[in-house]
């Protein structure tokens, strides 16, 4: 009974800010990104450290880097997309070491749940040479943070962590220890050989990093993070994460080398363990990493059908993968689909609703406002990565024949903006043929979660810090054109467009009103149909709020506890069916 | 050897509180000195979409994800997503769910049709179904309550100490909700 005492459930992510906290970690850094977000969030509530929530992820390891050489044991978090943001210092970072332990958090998204792709960063291991550890429960999370600093520490290199949404988001039993404070000094010290990469010196460390995944790969043999269990069949699996919880539910009497060090791989220890099974079978999330790299050592090893690269395992798909079934097809659901939509009263929808009248042509970007693609509004073109609206939006501009560059807009929220849309924006003012781009400032990062970023003037703790000035930025950009509206005046909005898009020049239009959960609580006026004057033209239903009810002779109707007052639909409304708002 | 598994399906819509029905399903499992592995898919949940969590408890549980058709319990807050996750739960299987319709976009746009006869279905597919009114619920003087609501005629059903569902109904809410989630829950038990 008192070992159950002892132990608390906790998410994937929770377990790993609790990991790193016992492992002594002073600094937390990253930027928000579903499946990875919570930790940030929970590492800040623990006492004796710092979290902070970056610009973006690249300044989150940068920031990391200085504090690890400096002596810190530091926490950095992201989600895969981010990962490809914070590459170029994780490559070099691979050749100079660390001082302090340095634990970069990785969770890749699976199945796409809140992402737009599913791309598989152990990948990112083998070409950044640096060791991978990938935990398939919230209890092997908190053991391995830890363990990952001390790895990174003994082998002077950064650790990945690898999560998937299922552990960052599944609760699982942890037994939670003490924090033990990190007995390297800080200070920082002058050595150029390690820390400066000039050719001469990278040179040098790359032959050291190649020494240290030798060492690494030696270790990978001993560690208690790849381990052998007995069986009773004939055959054996190899899997890593998550995977390895669904093996075990389908089949808990087969022998398995489990691995929790996924880059470098244990090769003797695979050998031997192939050598003992009739058959070895290798089950593993997306790519067929592990296959590739245990084939290429010579084993002969059975890997899953090409189909079950794509998107989630689960327990029925892994009994397939086992068992040899290709995928079985897939039955569209007869249940209407419930899919996310914009809010009611979500400032975004007023722009939406303009951009889509004027037929214009939108380069996107990420966030809540990337639902704006999807049937009724239909009303964004392009989403490809973080930033990549504004600067995607010079490129079609750059090329296109004068009538249709003038329809193409770019639309980019507050925090993806200060993420990585200034240098877009620089580019557009600098080598760009003029152009609009909206910035759809809700004060706040809306689709994660809510978090505060510079230009909300708070910290990931809520404290009062410096707040950019979207304003200023965008003309110290070289955009004299700047102007601030009111998303819910769609005419405003509609005649400020018409003047800027034939211009020569770059126009940015900061759409400014706060995300609807930030100001919940306060007075509502909520709109109501008059059925006698609606004329069922559904106008006002194109807009996509979710407090509009078609009723079955098409006429609408509003739902009171729903509706915030935000007064698009009534602007849009042709004949003045729409009443309230707190003007009668 | 999963015979031994209890697996729960709770199933809404964004911000009916699926999710903390869920966490307060798994702590009881906890304290009632079980493995427990839960699972929930947030990120588009506060924007209306629909809301799926599992929570599995036993003697030791490896995946968090439940196979389908083999789910004990489904426990949903709305009738679609009751018929949309029911082919997680095993032939005959409990589903309580609350006579609650919550038109998704493509019905309040008037592409779809929201399904009649959504319990009946359910009961003529062989699940026990218990529904619950929204009157019930709207006694209790806030709709919000009908989480806790649904996860005591739940709790009625499986064998975790009452001691154990009052302390962690209790501590999952801030202490100006508590007595009336104690309520809420207790109504549900009765049931």
């Amino acid at each position: 009974m008192s070992d159950i005492q002892k132990t608390i459930l906790l998410s994937g992510n929770e377990a790993v800010a609790r990991g790193a906290w016992e492992a002594g970690v002073l600094l937390g850094t990253g930027y928000p990104g579903t499946p990875s977000s919570e930790i940030l969030e929970n590492l800040k509530d623990y006492p004796g450290l710092r979290a902070q929530g970056c610009v973006n992820e690249k300044v989150s390891l940068e920031v990391a880097a200085g504090a690890s050489w400096a002596g810190a044991r530091v926490l950095v978090t992201m989600k895969h997309v981010g990962l490809n943001v914070a590459a170029d210092p994780l490559f070099t970072l691979a050749y100079t070491g660390v001082k302090g332990g340095l634990v970069l958090v990785v969770a890749d998204d699976p199945g796409l749940h809140s992402s737009q792709n599913e791309q598989d960063s152990r990948h990112y291991a083998r070409a950044a040479k640096l060791p991978m550890l990938e935990p398939s429960d919230s209890r092997e999370a908190l053991e391995m943070v830890k363990l990952g600093f001390s790895i990174s520490e003994e082998f002077d290199i950064p650790v990945l962590l690898r999560l998937t949404t299922r552990v960052s988001h599944s609760r699982t039993v942890v037994i939670p220890g003490e924090r033990k404070e990190s007995a390297i000094p800080l200070a920082y010290s002058k050595d150029p050989k390690k820390q400066v990469m000039i050719p001469a010196y990278g040179r040098m460390r790359h032959r050291s990093l190649e020494e240290r995944l030798d060492r690494l790969a030696l270790y990978a043999e001993d560690t208690p993070l790849n381990r052998v269990e007995e069986g009773s069949g004939e055959s054996g699996i190899i899997t890593a994460g998550i995977s390895y919880q669904y093996c075990k539910e389908v089949a808990p009497d087969a022998a398995y080398l489990k691995l929790g060090m996924v880059y470098p791989l244990p090769k003797q220890t695979i050998e031997d363990f192939c050598l003992k099974n009739k058959d070895t079978i290798i089950v593993e999330e997306l790519d067929s990493f592990l296959e590739s790299e245990i084939k290429a050592q010579a084993m002969t090893v059975t890997g899953k059908r090409p189909e079950y690269r794509l998107g989630e395992l689960n327990p029925d798909r892994v009994r397939d993968i086992l068992e040899g079934r290709p995928e079985s097809p897939a039955v569209p659901s007869e249940i209407t689909m419930r899919p996310p939509v914009m809010c009611a009263g979500c400032p975004h929808r007023g722009v939406f609703a303009v951009l889509k009248k004027m037929k214009l042509f939108v380069t996107g970007d990420i966030g809540c406002y990337t639902l704006g693609t999807l049937p009724p509004l239909s009303a964004l073109d392009t989403c490809l990565c973080m930033g990549a609206g504004v600067s995607m939006s010079e490129g079609f501009r750059t090329v296109l024949p004068e009538d249709s560059r003038n329809k193409v807009v770019a639309v980019i929220g507050d925090s993806t903006f200060i993420h990585s849309g200034i240098t877009s924006l620089i580019d557009v003012a600098y080598n760009g043929n003029g152009g609009v781009v909206i910035i759809l400032d809700n004060s706040t990062t809306a689709m994660t979660g809510r978090q505060d970023h510079p230009a909300t003037g708070k910290n990931l703790s809520g404290e009062i810090t410096n707040r950019v000035n979207l304003e200023e930025i965008c003309r110290g950009a070289g955009v004299r054109r700047v102007k601030v509206i009111n998303p819910y005046d769609l005419a405003g909005m509609e005649s400020y467009l018409n003047q800027s898009l034939g211009l020569s020049e770059p126009t940015v239009i900061i759409a400014r009103a706060p995300c609807i959960f930030l100001t919940r609580g306060e007075e509502r006026h909520p709109y109501r149909v008059i059925a006698d004057v609606c004329v069922a033209c559904e106008r006002c239903l194109k807009t996509g709020c979710p407090a509009l009810i078609r009723l079955p002779d098409g006429k609408v109707e509003i739902e009171e506890e729903l509706c915030t007052g935000c007064g698009v639909c009534e602007q849009v409304c042709l004949v003045e069916a729409i009443v309230g708002g707190g003007k009668q | 050897m999963n015979d031994k598994i209890t697996s729960v399906i709770l199933s809404g819509v964004g911000g009916q509180g699926v999710l903390l029905a869920a966490r307060i399903l798994s702590e009881a499992a906890l304290r009632a000195g079980m493995d427990v592995k839960s699972s929930e898919v947030h990120g588009m949940s506060q924007r209306g979409g629909s809301v799926l969590a599992q929570v599995r408890f036993g003697p030791r549980v490896f995946s968090s994800l439940t196979p389908a058709g083999t789910g004990d319990f489904l426990v949903a807050l709305e009738e679609l997503e009751a018929l949309r996750y029911r082919g997680m739960i095993r032939n005959k299987g409990g589903i309580i769910v609350l006579r609650h319709r919550i038109f998704p976009s493509p019905v309040t746009s008037g592409n779809a049709v929201y399904p009649e006869g959504a319990l009946d279905l359910l009961r003529d597919e062989g699940y026990a179904v218990s529904a619950v009114e929204m009157d019930e619920i709207v006694k209790l003087g806030n709709i919000r309550f009908a989480n806790i609501f649904l996860l005591g005629v739940l709790a009625a059903r499986l064998e975790i100490k009452d001691e154990i569902w009052k302390d962690v109904v209790t501590a999952a809410v801030p202490e100006k909700f508590q007595e009336k989630n104690r309520i809420a829950f207790e109504k549900g038990m009765e049931k």
